[in-house]
């Protein structure tokens, strides 16, 4: 019986690499059509350079998913207004849908919505645009920069959440369905829009040009 | 090359690297590797192969050249891509200005051999 023979070194390499790659482009929310057009054009890429001898290394660099998070850096379309993009429609979307969950299930002795679901909120959508803003810079910011990035945040998303209590009129404002609605809806389309704003060249319309 | 050479090279090149991918995009349309292949043919070795395909990204994104997809006699899908109208303008102004720059960035780096000694208040 003919034993199967060992795949070469490069290609199991080249598995590893893609794999890691495909990884972080899937977290990072490209576009199922766009990523599986890189991946197909970098395999062929990383075959072609072990043919004549160069490892993935060589190809990509000694970290992979900076690489990846480089390409998409360059890909996107207005990185900063889809992060606005993604931390509006993330506070949309979740303070209309604690809203409507205390409308249909109210708890608690107040009927009022509360600081702490603002704050829920808030708090989902700094750590939505928190991650992928960190995803998206992997390997370019140092520590300080991330320190400072981080702390920067945080008293945005402290002002964010006192801007929008006072405009609710905080700890008075009465859950309604419109409002609820309305806000979820916002939510959704923002997070649409979004989507619509990851597509690249290569797939604005839905699929690969041919 | 050393490190600091290599590393001074791909500064140097870091501005110029997308007039050549537009340069070599061109001559003829071309697929990924084949650039790559190209830059190390012409002595940019310095530049990991990779790096260009975020360059290219941005080429497209753009609009300076497009991408096409073509089925190889082994049935792969292969990515080309080809230069624009706006490409080739940018093409244009990114050699003449490289020219520019050149022209004198040599002009510093070799003077003419000084005779004499250098100009000042008497």
């Amino acid at each position: 019986m003919e034993m199967p023979r060992p795949r070469p070194r490069h290609d199991i390499a080249i598995d590893d690499a893609l794999e890691e790659i495909d990884r972080f482009w899937i977290k990072d929310g490209v576009p199922e059509v766009e990523r599986i057009a890189r991946v197909d054009e970098l395999r062929a890429h990383l075959e072609n350079a072990a043919a004549e001898g160069y490892p993935p290394e060589e190809v990509l660099g000694p970290d992979p998913v900076g690489f990846a998070a480089e390409w998409t850096a360059a890909d996107r379309r207005h990185p900063w207004l889809g992060s606005l993009l993604l931390f509006m429609s993330m506070l949309c979307g979740v303070a209309g849908g604690l809203m409507l969950v205390r409308l249909v299930a109210p708890w608690g002795e107040e009927p009022a919505f509360p600081w702490h679901d603002l704050g829920f909120a808030v708090l989902a959508a700094a750590l939505a645009t928190g991650g992928a803003l960190i995803r998206r810079y992997r390997g370019r910011l140092g520590p300080l920069r991330a320190a400072v990035l981080t702390g920067l945040g945080l008293v945005a998303a402290a002002a964010g959440y006192l801007m929008i209590a006072i405009g609710l009129g905080g700890v008075t404002a009465q859950p309604t369905w419109p409002l609820g609605l309305g806000l979820l809806a916002a939510g959704v389309s923002l997070a649409l829009i979004d989507d619509r704003m990851r597509r690249t060249a290569r797939t604005r319309h839905g699929r690969e040009v041919s | 090359m050393d490190t600091d050479g290599s590393e001074r090279g791909s500064r140097i090149l870091r501005g110029i690297l997308d007039a050549c991918l537009l340069s070599l995009v061109a001559e003829r349309d071309r697929y990924g590797y084949e650039l790559a292949a190209e830059l190390r043919r012409a002595g940019l070795g310095i530049v990991r192969d990779g790096s260009i395909y975020p360059l290219v990204a941005r080429l497209e994104r753009r609009n300076l050249i497009e991408g096409y997809v073509v089925r190889t006699d082994r049935g792969q899908r292969r990515r080309y891509y080809r230069i624009t109208a706006a490409g080739r303008t940018e093409l244009d102004e990114a050699r003449a200005l490289w020219d520019q720059v050149a022209g004198g960035v040599h002009a510093v780096l070799h003077p003419p051999p000084a005779g004499g000694a250098p100009h000042g208040d008497a």
